[in-house]
């Protein structure tokens, strides 16, 4: 027994190691830089010890400790770097989030009005930043939040997901693909790495990303911060349903991607299913049982040939893969 | 030499009397930058949703050294962790009153602070005040303005007669 628990843990080491070489160093490094911009002096100095591929979330509670999500674990931010100790950590108060807040929108609260309505702000493209506080209602609507007390920051990755027996079952031929996760396990990461994947086909799809958030692509001034071939328009910041409707007609393309699916979005997703376009997409869900029962997966049922399950223990890593008929055919 | 001192006189007068008249009109200058840069601020922010530091950079094209100053100003308190533009930060603006700078202040910090419509109902309240204030030193300048300029020659004749 304690050699097969030897072999696992070696076998978790070398998958851990192998997915961090994956990740594409350059573009982490550039986020960190424009990132540093926005936070305290302190904080900035800190995550420059740090080993940019393991990190995935920074953080910002007021008056409680700086949290790191790193290597899929969770650390306090300190002087030395990563500390267990709350004594060591880095505290942050609400007049410094706020700053960090200020920065994050270039001072211009009116640029990203729209975004901070919806709870999030993306300062850099391809960057995500959560916002929690106190929500500004007019005419029932949420039009900001004021008194922010958190702030949660995602470190994008370009990683090499998909490797060649999922691009055979995924791609080959090209399949309405519905990727599901519990947040932050890497729907979006995978989603990216399979439009990377696509364009290496023989005959590649013109592709279509409905990039809501800008996370996907990263489009700064026109052009995409992550690689994602050469065969894809991007509508970014655009409603998807609005992205899907214009895109489609406008853009006639083989295949179209979009990112956080939700119910409201189920009748247009299976019009484009039947107009012939295949779709990649991606939504929140833990296991097949659970999603099964769901009554908007009942709806997707007749829409998508593939369901990709991400591991909720890994992050990135492809548990199962199912067909139509919700049969596993890849573990 | 007595010659000499004369017109030294005369010329030295009129440039204190020239220099501040040119207060004036430095004034407002100032003011009608002012008021060109709230009407396009509002489409800056509401169309464009360009940030502060964007519409500060395409604001100062074409304008007055004293309002490219104050901008200067704000973009480099921008890059500061306290990014409210002071009264220090304009100091230089000696022919303002102090009123008149915290009104400057006012503006400059309150941009960016709040959404589109409210930056342009402000941007609104601010260009209508600053009208006011190009107006009266408009009118400032006619009187006082050329009273200066006048009272620097005078005053430098007078001189010049008294050494004569």
């Amino acid at each position: 027994l304690s050699a097969l628990f030897f072999i696992l843990k070696i076998k978790t080491l070398l998958f851990d190691e192998v997915f961090i070489h994956k990740i594409k160093i350059e573009l982490i490094q550039f986020y960190m830089q424009k990132l540093k911009t926005i936070f305290p002096d302190y904080i900035g100095s800190s995550l420059k010890k740090l080993d940019k591929r393991k990190l995935q979330e920074i953080r910002l509670r007021a008056g409680k400790p700086v949290v790191v999500l790193y290597s899929a674990k969770k650390y306090f931010l300190s002087d030395d770097g990563l500390t267990l100790d709350k004594k060591k950590a880095f505290y942050i108060d609400e007049k410094q989030i706020e700053n960090t807040l200020m920065s994050a929108c270039h001072h211009s609260l009116h640029s990203f009005s729209r975004q901070l309505s919806q709870g999030y702000l993306s300062p850099f493209d391809g960057v995500r930043i959560g916002v929690c506080g106190h929500a500004v209602y007019n005419k029932n609507e949420i039009v900001s939040f004021k008194d922010i007390y958190s702030l949660n920051i995602r470190i994008p990755h370009q990683v090499e997901i998909c490797t060649k027996e999922l691009i055979e079952i995924l791609l080959h031929p090209l399949s309405n693909i519905l990727v599901m996760a519990p947040p932050g396990r890497g729907k979006t990461t995978f989603l990216r790495d399979l439009i990377l994947q696509s364009s290496f086909l023989e005959n590649p799809p013109n592709i279509l990303l409905a990039d809501e958030r800008g996370e996907i692509a990263g489009c700064v001034e026109g052009k995409n911060s992550f690689d994602i071939g050469c065969f894809c328009d991007v509508i970014t910041y655009a409603d998807k349903i609005f992205a899907f409707s214009s895109g489609i007609r406008t853009m006639t393309p083989d295949v179209v991607v979009c990112d956080e699916i939700c119910e409201r979005d189920v009748v247009k997703i299976k019009e484009i299913a039947e107009s012939g376009v295949k779709i990649f997409c991606s939504m929140h869900g833990k296991e097949i049982e659970n999603i099964k029962s769901k009554d908007n997966f009942k709806i997707f049922s007749g829409i998508f040939d593939r369901y990709v399950f991400l591991s909720d223990k890994t992050i990135g890593k492809v548990e199962f893969v199912f067909d139509e008929k919700l049969e596993c055919i890849y573990k | 030499m007595k010659i000499l001192f004369c017109i030294f006189a005369v010329f030295g007068c009129s440039y204190i009397g020239f220099g501040m008249s040119k207060n004036f009109k430095r004034k407002t200058r100032l003011y009608e930058d002012l008021v060109v840069f709230c009407g396009k601020i509002k489409s800056d922010i509401g169309y464009f949703g360009y940030t502060v530091s964007q519409i500060l950079n395409n604001g100062m094209k074409n304008r007055g050294d004293d309002f490219c100053l104050i901008c200067q100003k704000v973009l480099k308190r921008l890059s500061l962790p306290q990014s409210l533009l002071t009264l220090d930060d304009i100091k230089e603006l000696s022919f303002v009153s102090d009123e008149e700078k915290s009104l400057i202040c006012d503006f400059f910090c309150l941009l960016g602070k709040t959404d589109a419509k409210e930056q342009s109902e402000q941007s609104q309240v601010f260009e209508k005040i600053f009208f006011e204030k190009l107006e009266a030193s408009k009118e400032e300048y006619k009187t006082k303005g050329s009273l200066y300029g006048k009272l620097g020659i005078y005053a430098g004749l007078f001189v010049a007669l008294l050494c004569l």
